[in-house]
């Protein structure tokens, strides 16, 4: 039975719309809330799939997955609190460029792109979804190690401002992640005797604080009476053909970022939009004009996280295996509807995954019509005046930090990193550097750990599988350019000079 | 202070930061039994890079002259403290008494009150508790009604 054979009566039964519908618009509610991702809003909404049918109850997951990636964004880009941990690279232009009284083009550059992403996501997964399962499977624990290495090669070699400074917000970034249970042996680090610092230091109060809060105290020493947008003409999320074609490709190559990063299980959306942005920025023709509201900064993540959304299904549909946390509940979903995920899907329920991939589709236009017609009101947040906007922003960072895991110690993590993060921006030190160091800290030790234990201590390991040497070398290629770049750049000044 | 002063400073600070960690990772094992690396190898190795890290910044940052010039300050402390000051209370707060409400209110109509630039009258009070009102009205039926968190 091909795609187009499928029975759309099943995509659009009332029940089907109804939960596309709602699952997209809650979603995209749920992840501009800060500290509530896709993960906690199908949590919230599993007790209530247990009384639907399958498909529609499948429906509203993906759907809301799909909304909360890109309402993740708009928190970032309106508030500058990043809304999930996936829309944190967007906040850096995002919210730049809405500073400077252009919100609804900001909000505009990050819908037409979390679109674009999710419609190429969506086509990857209906019609790639056996070849690239059969690349993907050949990623191990070396080839993920590889991948987040590369992430933390690109952000150094891109700070242009102070290499050194930039190598200590890595450095700290990477060891903050060493803090809590050792993962492999199950000895405790630097907890200082608390249980609370067991499970480490959580990624969404870290970012909170750093984005957030540092904002907040930004905000105190500024002119508290002004009003960010002034012309109402700009809170409209409108733009125009040029504008989308002069991100298309960065729009088209991030998707392809994303979509990877989503099949290959344990990456994600968060690295997929850093990896996205660092690559954006390293092809940019202007990397100068990234963190200043540079277009291109806000479509790379935004579309890289949106199309993760379809390659994080991949390997549920075909191996059984969760792409991500979000996907893993969504699998919990279908167990209890009594599916059990895996290769049996794709010959025994066979219209249940068409509905998925058709499904996904829709969501991705509900969302773009649905994001349309309402994210100017979060726009309009920035008619009002700073004082009462840096009281919004302080609530929500507080209790945006203590919704994830709902403890006090998260709290208090977001306040000090707001502390750190106003310094950081202050005395320029790389707050991005610091952040991919931080979310792919974990990883890369993990990986890194048990690749040497597949091998027996041997780092030949690197070597001697295929995909891994491929990783290795493009490491190594990324540096190479870069130094060459610098060089030239040297070259080109000391002529200027002379 | 200038740039170059703030900035050896910090980079002191996350010397020290890498010092302390160093020590600290003397008392994880290098190796585990089935670990062929231990937990102490990674967290040793991250410290001795940010100290590397942070020496280097310090020497080139020494060198910098040009950052002497550059003034890095808080335009207003006042308001920067009172911001910082409230944050800590509300968490303290929060921490003991495990209710988030109380503490948020007081520092919500605080915040407003103190933070609107215009001068003191009765309007502006009537403000301060309409605006604080709603902010908190809407953040209760959003976290505490409709998705049950409980604050």
């Amino acid at each position: 039975m091909s795609l187009l054979n499928y029975d759309f009566s099943l995509l659009f039964s009332w029940g089907s719309i109804l939960a596309l519908a709602s699952g997209t618009f809650l979603g995209m509610l749920i992840g501009a809330l800060p500290g509530l991702g896709p993960s906690v809003g199908c949590a919230l909404l599993i007790p209530i799939t247990y009384k639907m049918e399958t498909i529609p109850a499948v429906l509203l997951l993906i759907s809301l997955y799909m909304g909360a990636e890109y309402g993740g964004s708009i928190s970032s880009i309106v508030l500058g609190v990043p809304g999930t941990a996936a829309a944190v690279a967007t906040e850096i232009d995002g919210n730049a460029l809405a500073k400077q009284g252009f919100p609804g083009k900001a909000l505009g550059y990050s819908l037409y792109s979390s679109t674009i992403g999710g419609f190429i996501g969506c086509i990857i997964l209906m019609t790639l979804t056996l070849p690239l399962m059969q690349i993907t499977i050949k990623f191990s624990d070396p080839e993920l190690f590889l991948i987040s290495l590369l992430g933390i090669v690109s952000i150094i070699t891109l700070s242009t401002d102070d290499a050194a400074k930039s190598l200590v917000a890595v450095a700290l970034g990477l060891l903050i992640t060493s803090i809590g249970l050792d993962m492999l042996s199950g000895i405790k680090r630097f907890t200082f005797g608390t249980t609370s610092l067991l499970d480490g230091i959580a990624l969404v109060p870290m970012l909170t604080g750093l984005f957030a809060l540092s904002e907040v105290l930004n905000m105190a020493c500024g002119d508290l009476g002004k009003q960010t947008v002034k012309q109402k003409e700009h809170l409209k999320v409108k733009l125009s053909l040029k504008e989308v074609f002069s991100v298309l490709p960065v729009v088209i190559k991030s998707a392809l970022i994303g979509t990877f990063a989503g099949i290959i299980p344990g990456m994600g959306a968060s690295p997929a939009s850093w990896l996205s942005y660092t690559e954006a920025k390293r092809t940019s023709k202007h990397p100068e004009k990234f963190g200043h509201g540079a277009p291109e900064g806000i479509a790379a993540p935004e579309s890289a996280n949106n199309a993760c959304v379809g390659g994080a299904l991949v390997p549920l549909l075909t191996l059984g295996i969760p792409g991500s946390g979000t996907i893993a509940v969504v699998a919990s979903a279908l167990i209890m509807q009594g599916i059990l995920p895996g290769p049996n899907l794709l010959n025994q329920n066979i219209d249940l995954v068409y509905s998925i991939f058709w499904g996904l589709l829709a969501a991705t236009i509900f969302m773009f019509f649905l994001g349309r017609f309402t994210t100017s009101l979060f726009a309009r947040l920035l008619v009002i005046p700073n004082y009462i906007l840096l009281v919004i922003i302080f609530l929500l960072s507080l209790i945006g930090a203590y919704a994830a895991r709902r403890m006090m110690l998260d709290v208090w993590v977001a306040i000090i990193a707001g502390f750190i993060g106003f310094f950081m921006k202050k005395l320029k030190f790389s707050s991005p550097a610091f952040v991919l160091a931080f979310v792919l800290g974990s990883m890369i030790e993990k990986n890194f750990r048990r690749s040497l234990m597949l091998s027996r201590g041997s780092y030949m390991i690197f070597v001697n599988r295929p995909m891994a040497l491929a990783c290795l070398l493009l490491n190594i290629l990324m540096i190479t350019s870069v130094l060459l770049r610098k060089r030239k750049e040297r070259k080109q000044r000391m002529n200027y000079t002379k | 202070m200038n740039f170059r002063t703030a900035s050896l400073i910090a980079l002191t600070v996350s010397l020290l930061v890498g010092i302390m960690f160093f020590t600290l990772s003397f008392n994880l094992p290098m190796s585990s039994p089935g670990v062929v690396i231990g937990p102490g190898y990674y967290p040793r190795s991250l410290s001795l890079l940010l100290i590397v890290s942070s020496i280097i910044g310090l020497f080139t940052n020494f060198r910098k002259t040009a950052n002497k010039t550059v003034i890095v300050d808080i335009p207003k402390p006042v308001y920067f403290f009172l911001v910082l000051v409230l944050a800590l209370l509300v968490a303290a707060v929060w921490h003991v008494t495990h209710r988030f409400y109380p503490i948020a209110v007081l520092a919500t109509f605080l915040l407003l009150w103190f933070l609107n630039p215009e001068p003191p009258t009765p309007r502006k009070a009537v403000k301060t508790l309409l605006v604080g009102s709603v902010i908190l009205g809407v953040i209760f039926l959003l976290f505490s009604v409709l998705l049950q968190l409980n604050l």
